[in-house]
């Protein structure tokens, strides 16, 4: 079977749909992941030792299960339990609950690398707790987390091509549905997997900018966790 | 590589030609047809099936069961065949595995469609039915079929990705907005049980002991009759009609009865006897 | 209709074959990420720029869009050859896995200090033969820890194997959801199973550092490990 350029054309605007559908997903879920992540690491600073504990043991449990796994959980579990949503909110909803804990353990390495001085220096200076946070430790995790940080939005846009197991209509989700209807699986497929490395290439651009010691010895830049896949 | 004298590299190859063609299952089976022959020498039919309960599914011990599973091996003894040798996969990959000839044929439950037609021949049909709502126990929405959920726009319904009823539900004018798309029945029936949707649309005997897990099925009168033919490569025509001749015996003689209507209790029997062709159900099909 | 209890040999006999897919595909990764890892810092410019283009295009889409393609696309291309699932998923996972596993590999040897390889060199040492003795042996002791994790995340990559019909533990859980309907006793079960398979990952890869020659000069911030007695000799200044 040879590529049929009439089909490609046919589909393209399906697959294009779901490549929508799939950065809409990557960026709700970044922003779950990410503002959550950050909460979940100033509770887990904050406070006391069983919620510190709470949070590294619930990461721990997070960590050792696929993600396609929890998002059935999610999917059948939750309304079992009272929340009835509809799949895309549990997509995103998961993918956003799951990453923020992970994103917390980057945070929370961040915040351990701020030299102590500083916060000593901060609440001499007579800053409130709060102010504290908001003017100094946060930015200043931020910026040391960026990279990290970005490559979980990576990670995410990957992730999120699991989405099509609930029915979402991710990229990957049109693809597998236009092949099965018509029975070609060459250009649904090859069309999206092109379409999924285009995605990627500002992510990639953008992490060289965010990180420019990205390619270079590790000994000159501050330790960072290897572009990890989840 | 050592090299032999022409003559001798000339002998060599039509020696091998010779061997090779007599050793076709053609020539030496003359009286079967070469994938029943094949399969005969493989001591079982390698099948694949799908999760449908009450169709063909697995048991705890990997054994295929179920209504199309009995159906196949009732025909395949009476060929000579007493061994099935399934494989669970998914719907999507059972047409390309067939083509692929990792399966002989599939009994799985597909329904027999003029676009799987154009990719494989089927048997004749050996169920008939049509979709069903599944909705909760007393019908709260007194819901009747695809025309009622057309015309309330609030309803929700619940459809498998790629099914011909999420096509054959668009075309009676149900909303896209309305349509909850699932991977599977046991997600289907979960979504209406949970609230997440009014109803699930699916084929009226795709959900076995409904009560049991919370819904009750609706049949709409008005849907098109569909029939589950098991699917042949198009290049296995022989034997599907081999097989064809079997189910027409076993029509004649009253089996195909007992087992769809005593023993599965399905209820669509006088339409299944009325359907004995793949083209009544299909056009297209041979 | 039997429930989740009686389908227990068939979730074990998936549990298998998804701790089966994950050992193949690590060690494939394992080997891969080498080659890749080396080529990505090969003095020519062809392998570094060939295993350069194929790290980041394994690394530009999930393993599962991948897995499709392999599965279902490319044996429609004239001359491919149509791959059994099994295959076709441990190639994948290998190939995925090893485009992270070379960063590791590279990010590993990079931080070797460079006057290593000089003296080595000053010593009279061949490339070669100062990456086997010196450089490697230390490189390991940062690669195995992290390619622990990588092995961990493969164990969780194989989830994808029951789209395209292996029979692992996830696509016999879902069979098995089909037909007793027993959602959250099911799920749990396979949530569980990935749990415990991840943790025996980990500690079998915490098993094979304590037995790697450690350097306790690179362990930065201390190492967890006592030396062991023959080291104490060859014990560098802390840095």
């Amino acid at each position: 079977m040879t590529w049929d350029w009439a089909y490609a054309a046919s589909i393209l605007p399906d697959l294009l749909y779901g490549a929508w559908v799939t950065i809409g997903v990557t960026l709700a879920s970044s922003v779950i992941a990410l503002g959550g992540g950050l909460l979940i690491a100033i509770a887990g600073v904050t406070g006391g030792r069983a919620v510190h504990w709470a949070i590294r043991i619930l990461i721990d449990l997070l960590r050792g299960v696929p993600i396609l796994v929890l998002l059935y959980v999610g999917f059948y579990v939750l309304p079992q339990a009272g929340i009835t949503l509809s799949a895309l909110p549990i997509g995103i909803g998961v993918l956003g609950v799951v990453y923020a804990a992970f994103c917390s353990e980057v945070y929370r390495g961040a915040l351990v690398g701020i030299p102590p001085g500083l916060r000593d220096a901060a609440c001499a200076l007579g800053l409130s707790p709060r102010q504290v946070w908001q003017l100094v430790l946060v930015p200043l995790m931020m910026r040391r987390a960026a990279p990290a940080l970005m490559n979980y939005v990576l990670v995410l846009f990957k992730q999120s091509a699991f989405l099509f197991a609930l029915g979402i209509p991710v990229l990957l989700g049109k693809a597998q549905e236009a092949g099965y209807a018509s029975f070609r699986y060459l250009e649904p497929f090859t069309m999206a997997g092109l379409l999924y490395l285009a995605m990627n290439l500002p992510f990639v651009w953008l992490l060289s900018r965010v990180n420019p010691a990205h390619g270079h010895s590790a000994a000159d830049r501050p330790p960072k966790p290897p572009r990890m896949p989840s | 590589m050592r090299h032999f004298p022409s003559p001798i590299a000339a002998i060599g190859k039509a020696a091998l030609m010779v061997a090779a063609f007599a050793m076709q299952p053609g020539v030496v089976y003359a009286q079967d047809d070469p994938l029943l022959a094949e399969i005969k020498r493989n001591g079982a039919a390698r099948i694949a099936i799908a999760t449908a309960p009450p169709y063909a599914f697995p048991s705890p011990s990997g054994e295929p069961q179920g209504y199309l599973v009995d159906v196949v091996r009732a025909v395949m003894k009476r060929l000579g065949v007493n061994r099935l040798n399934a494989t669970v996969t998914t719907w999507d990959a059972m047409i390309p595995g067939l083509q692929a000839r990792q399966f002989d044929f599939v009994p799985a439950g597909l329904n027999i469609t003029a676009p799987r037609c154009q990719v494989v021949v089927f048997s004749s049909p050996i169920t008939a039915q049509q979709d069903a709502l599944w909705v909760l126990p007393g019908n709260p929405r007194k819901l009747a079929g695809y025309a009622s959920v057309a015309r309330s726009p609030e309803t929700m319904l619940a459809v498998l990705t790629g099914s011909s009823q999420e096509a054959f539900a668009l075309k009676s004018g149900v909303k896209p907005g309305q349509l909850v798309k699932v991977p599977d029945m046991q997600a289907g029936v979960a979504t209406v049980v949970s609230g997440r949707a009014h109803a699930f649309v699916a084929s009226q005997f795709s959900v076995p002991n409904a009560a049991q897990r919370g819904v009750e099925g609706v049949v709409d009168t008005g849907s098109p009759v569909v029939g589950i033919g098991v699917a042949f490569r198009k290049d296995s025509v022989a034997l599907r009609d081999a097989f064809n001749r079997q189910l027409d015996a076993m029509r004649a003689s009253g089996e195909l009865r007992g087992l769809y209507e005593t023993q599965y209790k399905f209820s669509t029997w006088d339409t299944l006897a009325k359907v004995t062709k793949a083209s009544d159900l299909a056009e297209g099909c041979e | 209709m039997p429930g989740l209890l009686e389908y227990a040999p068939a979730f074990f006999r998936g549990l298998l074959t998804t701790a089966f897919v994950a050992v193949v595909s690590i060690v494939g990764a394992a080997l891969l990420s080498v080659l890749l890892g080396f080529a990505r810092r090969s003095p020519r410019r062809a392998p570094r720029l060939a295993s350069l283009v194929a790290v980041e295009v394994f690394r530009g889409a999930s393993a599962l869009v991948f897995l499709f393609w392999v599965y279902y696309a490319m044996p429609l291309l004239p001359g491919m050859p149509k791959l059994d699932p099994m295959v076709a998923s441990i190639l994948v996972l290998s190939l995925v896995g090893a485009a992270y596993g070379s960063e590791i590999v590279r990010a590993g040897i990079d931080a070797i200090d460079r006057g290593q390889l000089e003296a080595c060199q000053a010593l009279g040492l061949s490339n070669r033969q100062a990456m086997r003795r010196v450089v490697v042996p230390q490189a390991m002791s940062q690669i195995v820890p992290a390619f622990a994790s990588l092995a961990a995340d493969i164990v969780k990559w194989t989830s994808i194997v029951s789209f395209v019909g292996v029979q692992d533990v996830l696509h016999v859980a879902n069979a098995i959801r089909g037909i007793t309907y027993e959602t959250i006793r099911v799920l749990t079960a396979v949530a569980v199973s990935y749990w415990l398979l991840c943790l025996v990952t980990s500690l079998l890869f915490r098993a094979l550092e304590h037995r790697l020659p450690l350097n306790r000069a690179l362990r930065a911030g201390g190492s967890r490990e006592p030396l062991r007695p023959a080291d104490r000799d060859l014990r560098e200044a802390p840095r």
